[in-house]
């Protein structure tokens, strides 16, 4: 086993609707590779801010605000995963979970992603920054190759 | 010529993305809706093709839903990947011709969904310029074939692209992710096709504007000479078949009524009203379009939009 890539990452409000790019590189031996990823907080626990940010999403896009906003909050940060090999895009993982663990190879894939060959060279991993409602959000990533 | 209007749905998700459904259980489901034919649309990812290979009978096309930052984009069987991370509202023109370069169908999901943060890029904020190359746009969105208010706004919408000139083809899209609270099971998009449903041809019934979109009445119709939505026609004096069909509602959820109470012919200028009956008349004008709507009650909901067509249009 070794390790290809282990970042720890802080993003805030200003980075939402960006992508984080984190190259990694692949040698010709491994054939496997399992990511382990997560994310907190997940939640936004300021009521106060909750209520802010959904009156304003309201009114942005044009909903009516009736005063109960209990369906939306808290609101939630959502930080996605995609993966690029040499030769293209391998998949995302786009769901709700702060704490993930998915494995790709030729033989077998983890829902999201495709079954490919581990190729040698550039990797990338990026970040999808859907949503950051936190102050602060805390993302831990880690990628190792199997041979 | 043996055309047939085959209930559809456009718009799937699996564990692939963010649904519940595994792949195996979205297609049972289909199939006990009786659906014909679906597009598997995870969110980025089109990692849930794989298992789709064996299956025979219901006929899936292959496509992703681009869930950018700033709306969400519907993308249909491209010959290769296109990126979706750096969609932008200023440049979603290029990136739409990308995808239609690789042979892809673009169709705008939800367009007035509430968007960030509550429903990441759910609302759509793209500026479009070259509408002519968007082929379909949710009208009935998320399993609420009602005129509720986003659905308003989108078939306002579309009206107003119909009038400048652009042919978009109308779709209903469930956005399905579960089968638990999925409501309305007979809400559908219909697609007119020749002889037997493939894959193949449900991209071009979208394509080409063969689509009725439907709550569970169909309300279809036709010229003397046989055309209908997407052909285009000689203006003036024209009669048009009406036929209305409730048997897929009635199979799914016999115990909800539906009432067929009135037609509508939309076009630029408005709306004509025509009692619900077998045929309608009424004089054309020349370049133009025009799509009916069959309005009634569903259940204990009055005067609600039953079913729309996709535009037939004159020469």
């Amino acid at each position: 086993m070794k390790i290809l890539l282990k970042k720890s990452i802080t993003v805030t409000p200003e980075n939402e609707k960006t992508n984080i790019f984190l190259p990694f590189v692949v040698e010709d031996s491994l054939k496997r590779l399992e990511i382990d990823y997560s994310y907190s907080p997940k939640e936004l626990l300021d009521e106060e801010k909750n209520i802010r940010l959904v009156k304003e999403n309201l009114e942005r896009d044009g909903f009516e605000d009736t005063g109960d906003y209990s369906e939306f909050i808290p609101l939630k940060n959502l930080i996605t995963l995609s993966l690029d090999s040499p030769e293209g895009y391998v998949g995302a993982a786009h769901r709700q979970a702060a704490n993930q663990h998915h494995e790709i190879s030729e033989e077998f894939a983890s829902v999201g992603f495709d079954r490919v060959k581990i190729t040698a060279g550039e990797w990338v991993l990026a970040l999808n920054l859907h949503a950051v409602v936190t102050d602060e959000c805390n993302c831990e990533i880690e990628v190792r190759g199997y041979e | 010529m043996n055309k047939k209007w085959y209930p559809c749905e456009l718009h799937c998700h699996t564990l692939h993305s963010d649904g519940d459904f595994t792949v195996e259980e979205l297609i049972s489901t289909a199939k006990e809706r009786s659906l014909c034919g679906i597009c598997l649309t995870d969110h980025n990812t089109m990692s849930g093709h794989r298992e789709t290979e064996g299956e025979k009978e219901l006929k899936i096309l292959k496509g992703i839903e681009w869930t950018t930052y700033f709306g969400h984009m519907l993308v249909l069987d491209t010959k290769s990947y296109v990126d979706w991370r750096d969609a932008t509202p200023d440049n979603i023109d290029s990136k739409i011709s990308a995808v239609r370069e690789q042979g892809g169908l673009v169709g705008i999901a939800h367009p007035f969904q509430i968007g960030t943060p509550i429903c990441t890029g759910g609302h759509w904020d793209f500026k479009v310029q070259k509408w002519e190359n968007v082929n379909y746009m949710e009208i009935f969105a998320e399993g609420e074939p009602y005129l509720n208010d986003a659905n308003y706004k989108a078939r306002k919408k579309w009206h107003s692209l119909l009038s400048e000139g652009y042919r978009i083809t109308p779709t209903m899209g469930r956005d399905w992710h579960r089968s638990r609270n999925n409501l309305y099971p007979s809400a559908c998009t219909y697609l007119l096709i020749d002889g037997d449903i493939t894959a193949e041809k449900m991209k071009d019934a979208i394509k080409y504007g063969k689509t009725t979109v439907s709550n569970g009445a169909l309300l279809t119709f036709e010229t003397a000479r046989g055309e209908t939505s997407g052909d285009t026609v000689e203006g003036g004096e024209i009669t048009l078949k009406i036929s209305i069909d409730l048997s897929h509602h009635k199979e799914m959820e016999a115990e909800r009524q539906i009432t067929p109470e009135k037609i509508l012919l939309c076009s630029s200028k408005g709306e004509m009203e025509f009692p619900v009956g077998e045929s309608i008349s009424f004089t054309a004008r020349e370049k133009e379009w025009y799509s009916l709507e069959l309005w009634g009650s569903f259940d204990d909901k009055e005067n609600t939009l039953l079913c729309l067509s996709a535009p037939f249009y004159t020469k």
